[in-house]
């Protein structure tokens, strides 16, 4: 099939959408004059309201004969409705289960229709809201694998398609509205209105074959396209028995759209004199809902007061008007043959299709048969249904209204975020351009719309800088096209909408945080319909920055970083020690950090320590280095602000994604400063609190040491070095304090902090005296000192701490002394790749200590 | 908040030559002293790790300070009691500058310094005088820094005869008899003090545990060490 001339002539007419769709329809479904007309064309190509106005006036006297219908009904069934349905599931998960690939039929995905939609009266467009579950990360491939598979059973007979030869599907959009009047057992009416956005493409076209092979007509099965429905309720009733006599108000909204299965048909006849017409008159339809996502709660609050406690519930849209879970327009039927999945695809003669269709009429459902009226689908009727209990309600009236047309659907392509981008605050140079165009096809026009959602509001613009109060959008639309109005906030996001019709957009997007991270999805409006762009993965958004995992974490830089999955970890292995982590979350470390003034990220695998030089001395910037080099943690010099003065918190910005290790504690700094300190050189000193409650300042890391006092006089040395270490966890090498011994002095010995390798820097250096092994003191051999210099790995005391007991001849005086000195270390506290800790809160007492 | 800025004329005395890389930092301690005596401030000037150069020619100009909440700014001298030093602290290389500021400065005025650098303006962090709780600690610490044996004699005599339980009479007169050269009271008020830390900081908590960061008197143990070897030179013997 091909568009005619004159309908090609029409597509670059402006506002020219609604007609080509009339156009593609009316060539679509013509064939020997059964289609619908060309005049059709010109009604369509009016204002959408007026023809949903005219399609629910025209259906006025359908509801008036509907209720009287229902009105005469006496005889109340209840259970009935729900049999053919799971009987057409049940044979759907049988077909799924045998897919068969093929793809002659070109299948589109999703497209997203008007919905919460209050009046049917309303256009499409003005009446257009987004979907509310078309935000949800739903991946719609599952609903393209499921048509795909349908396609398994087309033949090759040419007019089994779903589709023209331009690429262009047909879907049938609409809407439809059910209203249940519950009227309560004694008194009083709650009443809850669904109104389904309504998406059906047209999956196959089956030819009915006469005799000599004539052909008949042919039926067009539908399938749910995931659509997608909104609900509120209200009222009161009152209770004929039971404290639920008492009034039970109903309030509370619901959506949904995830599970609905809606399967329809159409059959268009093709001969005057078909020999069908008795059953299946020309554009008799079906459009039948299986079910309304029965998993999807309807988040009610339902009240009962001056009972003995009044309380609150949510509960299921299906909770208690199980009668009708969803639309079913025309008389309830079984599947006509062709359209049983079972079905082999091949055209199928009258005589059989007659054997086995039939209508089954149900007391709760439309009472008559459908036909497309100008193309569309339009209707109302009404029916009442008894209630089986009588304390709750004693009737329920349900009433439904349609109005579907055809459309033909445009697929906008949505590219994802390049891999390797990743937000940087403000930087104009990393701003993300994306284009969108409306069709393949040239000429053709729509207004565009793109969403920012579920967009990150981290405070300030990296874990320790920005305005920790500024909790803005981190994601946000570049303002300066004329073709669109400026964007508008919403909760989680911003809205850009075009001001006139394009072919094409280009919108532009700017990070305002280094974390920052949100989902944009476009939508073009053709013909009144909202379709959604679709991205490469089939969804109908694309993460910023790509993450296809969505922890919020860049692939690329999870990738490069060699980690995955769980943005909370906190598991930095490098360099080894008492536990894993830091105290920053995988997310917070790609999120990174102001470091002295300049943004940059850090390694989630290796271990990171933030110091603050508080008396801006170059000595201690020059002992952090070194501690940096010979601890082999990675540590960052800070500025005064880029921590939390009160706390010293690092990560005071921490919002989303926060390290579990610590009990989402984060990381306090540490800070150095060089004040007096009297008599000692250094001291490592805890919080005040701490250290109040104690007297003395344990150690366990920088959560637990967060100050390291340098004397003025002793910033030359190693001191900075060996408290940095007690501020990681790391203990002198042994805890025999020999205070009084040898006179005034504090002297070495075994197991005292005097022990182990001599260059240790976590070792005291230069006594006075030693006790040796025969407990007297002895004069200490300064002369074999060595630098502090490393953080050692091993205990084994080297020089003069090494080696079996033994005399030897000192040269200083000329006389023997007992070696060694003081032996090896004793306290496991001491070994580098035992005890360090950024990590804990916890003080122990390590052996040997 | 009025500002006066104060001209000093600084010249290094320098002995690296031509040149200064970029990156350089201006750092600014401040010493805040006691009046009648004087503050001291510490200018740093350092580069990067590695082809750190100076260039005397701007060594030459002019440096500005700049004091803020200064009512007296007019009477504020800067004096450099000392030569310039150069330093290389594991790579950070540098020039410092200490300056006596008579009279001392206030107590919560701010202070920063700047200058020029090849045209390029560098400026140094703002330092806050602040003093310390015990008004003796700042005194002593400009005494030491200047040498000043006489007023930390003064300030040791005093804190010994108000607070003979504690150790800084004895380490500040210690320290200032060292200077004087009169080793053997010198070694003897050390020890004193060295005795009454370990009365007033034993390496065990209530429970007898060893306190895990407990350090030893190590600013005492180096004067010791400095007067017994000073002690050893001047006497010509050995121990
Ligand atoms: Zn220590």
């Amino acid at each position: 099939m091909t568009i005619p001339s004159t309908a090609n002539a029409l597509l670059a007419i402006p506002r020219a959408l609604v007609t080509l769709c009339a156009l593609a329809w009316a060539n679509h479904a013509s064939t020997d004059g059964l289609g619908v007309p060309l005049q059709t064309v010109e009604s369509l190509d009016q204002s959408i309201q007026e023809t949903l106005q005219g399609a629910l006036e025209s259906t006025e006297s359908d509801y008036q004969e509907a209720s009287k219908t229902s009105d005469s009904q006496r005889d109340w069934n209840y259970a009935e409705p729900r049999v053919a349905s799971e009987g057409v599931e049940a044979e759907e998960d049988q077909e799924e289960s045998n897919v068969v690939s093929s793809a002659i039929i070109k299948l589109k995905p999703d497209i997203i229709l008007p919905e919460r939609s209050e009046s049917l009266q309303s256009t499409p467009e003005s009446g257009a809201v987004l979907p509310a579950n078309s935000g949800d990360p739903e991946d719609i491939s599952d609903s393209m694998k499921e048509s795909a598979s349908e396609t398994s059973k087309v033949t090759d007979r040419g007019s089994n398609r779903g589709s023209n030869e331009e690429g262009q599907s047909v879907v049938w959009v609409g809407q439809a509205r059910i209203t249940h009047h519950n009227y309560g057992g004694a008194e009083g009416l709650h009443t809850v209105q669904v109104n389904h956005t309504i998406y059906l493409a047209e999956v196959h076209r089956f030819d009915i074959i006469g005799e000599d092979e004539r052909l008949v007509g042919q039926l067009v099965s539908l399938r749910d396209k995931k659509g997608g429905w909104t609900s509120f309720q209200d009222g009161w009733t009152r209770s004929a028995c039971g404290c639920a006599r008492d009034i039970t108000e109903f309030t509370g909204s619901a959506y949904g759209g995830s599970d609905q299965k809606i399967v329809g048909w159409i059959y268009h006849s093709m001969v005057e004199d078909d020999p069908l017409g008795d059953i299946l008159p020309n554009g008799a339809y079906s459009v039948k809902w299986d079910d309304i996502s029965t998993d999807s709660s309807f988040t009610s609050t339902r009240t009962i007061i001056k009972c003995s406690e009044s309380f609150t519930k949510s509960q299921s849209i299906l909770e208690g008007q199980q009668a009708v879970a969803g639309p079913t327009w025309s008389l309830q039927s079984s599947m006509p043959i062709p359209m049983l999945p079972s079905h082999d695809g091949q055209p199928i003669s009258v005589g059989r299709l007659r054997e086995a269709f039939q209508y089954y009429k149900s007391d709760y459902h439309d009472q008559q048969t459908r036909q497309l009226i100008d193309g569309k689908m339009r209707g109302v009727y009404t029916q009442k249904i008894p209630i089986a209990t009588s304390c709750d309600s004693k009737l329920r009236e349900e009433t439904q209204e349609w109005f579907v047309q055809p459309a033909i659907e445009v697929e906008p392509k949505l590219a994802e975020t390049p891999y390797r981008w990743r937000p940087k605050r403000g930087d104009e140079n990393n701003t993300l351009e994306f284009t969108v165009t409306v069709s393949d096809l040239p000429g053709v026009e729509g207004k565009f719309r793109f969403t920012l959602f579920d967009v990150t509001r981290e405070k300030g613009w990296a874990v320790n800088a920005g305005d920790r109060e500024d909790d803005a959008l981190d994601l946000r639309f570049v303002e300066d096209d004329e073709n669109f109005l400026a964007p508008k906030e919403s909760d989680d996001g911003w809205v850009l909408e075009a001001n006139r019709t394009l072919e094409e957009a280009t919108i532009r997007i700017e990070a305002d945080d280094y974390g920052a991270w949100g989902r944009l999805r476009c939508e073009v409006n053709t013909g009144g319909w909202w379709f959604p762009c679709v991205s490469m993965a089939g969804k109908r958004y694309i993460t910023i920055p790509y993450d296809e995992d969505q922890n919020k974490i860049a692939d690329f830089w999870e990738e490069q970083k060699g980690i995955s999955g769980d943005a909370t970890a906190d598991a930095d292995k490098t360099p080894e020690g008492r536990e894993s982590g830091d105290g920053f979350s995988n997310y917070e470390e790609y999120r990174g950090f102001q470091i002295q003034g300049l943004w940059r990220d850090t390694e989630p695998t290796e271990k990171d320590l933030f110091v603050h030089n508080a008396s801006n001395r170059e000595e201690i910037t020059s002992s952090v280095r070194e501690f940096e080099t010979k601890s082999s943690l990675t540590v960052h010099e800070i500025n005064e602000d880029e921590l939390d003065r009160a706390s010293r918190i690092v990560n005071f910005n921490r919002g989303i994604n926060q390290a579990v290790s610590r009990d989402q504690k984060g990381q306090a700094g540490v800070i150095v400063v060089v004040q007096e300190l009297d008599d000692i050189c250094g001291k490592a000193a805890s919080d005040p609190s701490i250290e109040e409650s104690l007297s003395w300042s344990p150690i366990g890391g920088p959560n637990v040491t967060q100050l390291v006092l340098v004397d003025p006089s002793c910033l030359y040395g190693t001191t900075t070095v060996h408290e940095l270490g007690h501020a990681v966890n790391l203990w002198h090498p042994g805890g025999r304090y020999l205070v009084g011994d040898c006179e005034d002095s504090l002297p070495a010995g075994m197991d005292t902090p005097y022990s182990g390798p001599l260059n240790n820097y976590m070792r005291y250096r230069n006594a006075e005296k030693y006790i040796g092994p025969d407990n007297k003191c002895y004069k200490y051999p300064k002369h074999l000192e060595e630098r502090r210099s490393a953080f050692v790995t091993d205990p084994t005391g080297t020089g003069m701490n090494a080696g079996p007991e033994r005399w030897e001849y000192n040269t200083l005086d000329g006389k023997n002394y007992p070696y060694p000195v003081s032996g090896d270390a004793t306290c496991s506290g001491t070994l580098i790749d035992k005890s360090p800790s950024l990590n804990q809160d916890a003080k122990t007492y390590p052996t040997g200590c | 908040m009025t500002r006066t800025l104060i001209k000093a004329a600084w010249f290094w005395c320098l002995l690296l030559t031509s040149g200064f890389s970029l990156a350089e930092q201006l750092r600014l301690t401040v010493y805040p002293g006691q009046a009648p005596g004087s503050s001291l401030v510490m200018l740093s000037l350092s580069a990067g790790e590695s082809d750190t150069v100076i260039d005397p020619i701007w060594f030459d100009t002019t440096r500005l300070f700049e004091i803020s909440n200064s009512s007296d700014s007019e009477l504020i001298k800067f004096v450099t009691p000392k030569a310039p030093w150069t330093f290389d602290f594991g790579g950070i290389k540098g020039v410092r500058q200490l300056f006596a500021v008579k009279p001392a400065l206030t107590t919560g005025v701010e202070i920063v310094a700047e200058l020029t650098v090849r045209e390029q303006r560098i400026v140094s962090n703002r330092a806050k005088v602040a003093r310390l709780q015990d008004d003796f600690r700042d005194s002593a610490r400009v005494a030491i820094l200047l040498d000043d044996a006489q007023t930390l004699l003064t300030i040791g005599g005093r804190l010994i005869q108000t607070q003979p339980d504690q150790t800084h009479g004895y380490r500040y007169r210690g320290f200032a008899l060292e200077m004087l050269g009169r080793y053997p009271e010198a070694e003897e008020d050390i020890l004193k003090a060295r005795t009454i830390f370990f009365e007033n900081n034993p390496p065990a908590d209530a429970d007898g545990r060893m306190i895990p960061n407990w350090e030893p008197p190590e600013i005492l143990d180096r004067a010791l060490r400095r007067i017994r070897l000073a002690e050893q030179g001047s006497s010509g013997g050995t121990d």
